[in-house]
């Protein structure tokens, strides 16, 4: 009886945790009700200069950067997406500078991004130390500036 | 793909004046975050001047309106937007305004040439003041200061022929002959009974006038001894020449020997 009661209670759990992160994937934020204006000149004033020095003089031509975005909601949704998730090679650039203020423009810019996700998911991962910058996040983050050159360019003034 | 981007130059800049400022207009772009850049330089300036704008509309302050100023203008891509592997477009064409109006070309660019070639002529003129006057100097200088005749053109021979030996010369040219050396005193003596002789000899063979005050008797033992002097028709064609007392007559053929 007992297994059968476990085997009920653990079912349920995973089932939910399933559905919690299911949910989660499909419900990503719309950045459609965000402040493009205000975002563009954050970009330009703090964010860009962090970018830059990242990269801390690799010019981004040198890497293969054929990335688009459709338009200014589509670019902040690639943006957040590489900037806060982890990618092979390259786990994460969350806690990079760059990434900081991205994560401070967002929350303050869109209405209902919660910063917290990155929050939490650092909290539930064990403190790393800095990860040296590696050829692979540099790849990276010369995707991102070419995301970001996009928008800038795209939105209205 | 933005990266090597090269914008059009702006045409058709206009102006706008209001006291010490203008306001540079021109068409934008169809694309967002360029930059336009204005420089502009009176004809005093050395270095332009730079302003920016994000759109092409751009105002700049402190100018004075009477004088003549040169414009020109640029785009160029924001960095952050564009990245840093584009270039900026080239220089549109430069205008020249000066008291709100349009001008050909500033004033200094039309005197520029005109100076030169003023200057040029002046220079040229005290050039030829100086050569011409140089030149009538030397003429002065030679009329004033005759240079020293060259004795071996009245002497023909005399250095070359003769190494300077006057007596060989007249020997040799005058068919003169050679006078034998004596006691000092006789020959003191000797050469001027000679040169009466050879006076009196040149004398019989042409006429001579003599432009003095006196003229000597042709007999030439009386010119020797009488210290008087005689009254007598000048002979032609010879100069007179008192020594001690006695006078003689010189012609072109004759000279004397002390």
């Amino acid at each position: 009886i007992l297994p059968d009661a476990l085997l009920f209670v653990l079912s349920v759990f995973f089932r939910k945790i399933f559905i919690l992160q299911l949910v989660g994937l499909v419900l990503t934020y719309n950045f459609t009700d965000c402040d493009f204006e205000k975002i563009r000149k954050k970009y330009q004033e703090v964010i860009y200069q962090a970018l830059n020095k990242y990269m801390n003089g690799v010019k981004s031509t040198e890497f293969n950067n054929y990335i688009y975005c459709e338009d200014p909601p589509d670019c902040l949704a690639k943006i957040d997406l590489i900037t806060f998730y982890p990618t092979h090679g390259c786990t994460t650039l969350a806690k990079e500078i760059f990434a900081i203020r991205t994560n401070a423009t967002l929350t303050l810019q869109c209405p209902g991004y919660s910063g917290t996700q990155i929050n939490n998911t650092q909290a539930k991962k064990k403190r790393k130390k800095r990860q040296v910058t590696t050829n692979k996040c540099r790849k990276q983050v010369s995707h991102l500036m070419e995301l970001w050159r996009r928008f800038s360019r795209i939105s209205k003034q | 793909i933005s990266a090597y981007l090269k914008p059009s130059s702006p045409e058709d800049l206009s102006f706008r004046w209001h006291e010490d400022a203008v306001t540079v207009t021109c068409s934008d772009l169809p694309y967002k975050r360029l930059l336009y850049e204005i420089q502009y330089k009176s004809v005093f300036d050395t270095e332009w001047q730079s302003k920016e704008g994000e759109t092409c509309n751009v105002t700049m302050q402190g100018l004075d309106s009477e004088k003549c100023y040169f414009f020109r203008a640029r785009v160029k891509t924001l960095e952050s937007s564009y990245g840093s592997d584009t270039y900026p477009s080239d220089w549109s064409k430069v205008t020249h305004q000066q008291r709100g109006e349009l001008r050909d070309s500033c004033q200094e660019k039309k005197l520029f040439p005109k100076f030169i070639l003023i200057c040029g002529m002046i220079a040229l003129l005290t050039v030829s003041l100086l050569l011409l006057s140089l030149w009538k100097v030397r003429r002065l200088h030679k009329c004033l200061m005759p240079s020293v005749p060259d004795p071996k053109l009245t002497f023909p021979g005399l250095f070359e022929l003769h190494r300077g030996n006057f007596q060989e010369w007249i020997k040799d040219t005058q068919n003169v002959s050679h006078v034998a050396k004596t006691e000092a005193t006789e020959q003191e003596c000797v050469p001027e009974e000679t040169l009466v002789v050879q006076l009196q000899k040149a004398e019989a063979e042409m006429p001579i006038v003599t432009t003095g005050p006196s003229c000597p008797p042709t007999e030439g033992e009386e010119a020797s001894r009488d210290a008087s002097p005689v009254a007598c028709q000048p002979p032609q064609g010879g100069e007179v020449v008192s020594l001690g007392g006695f006078t003689f007559v010189m012609t072109d053929n004759s000279y004397m020997l002390l």
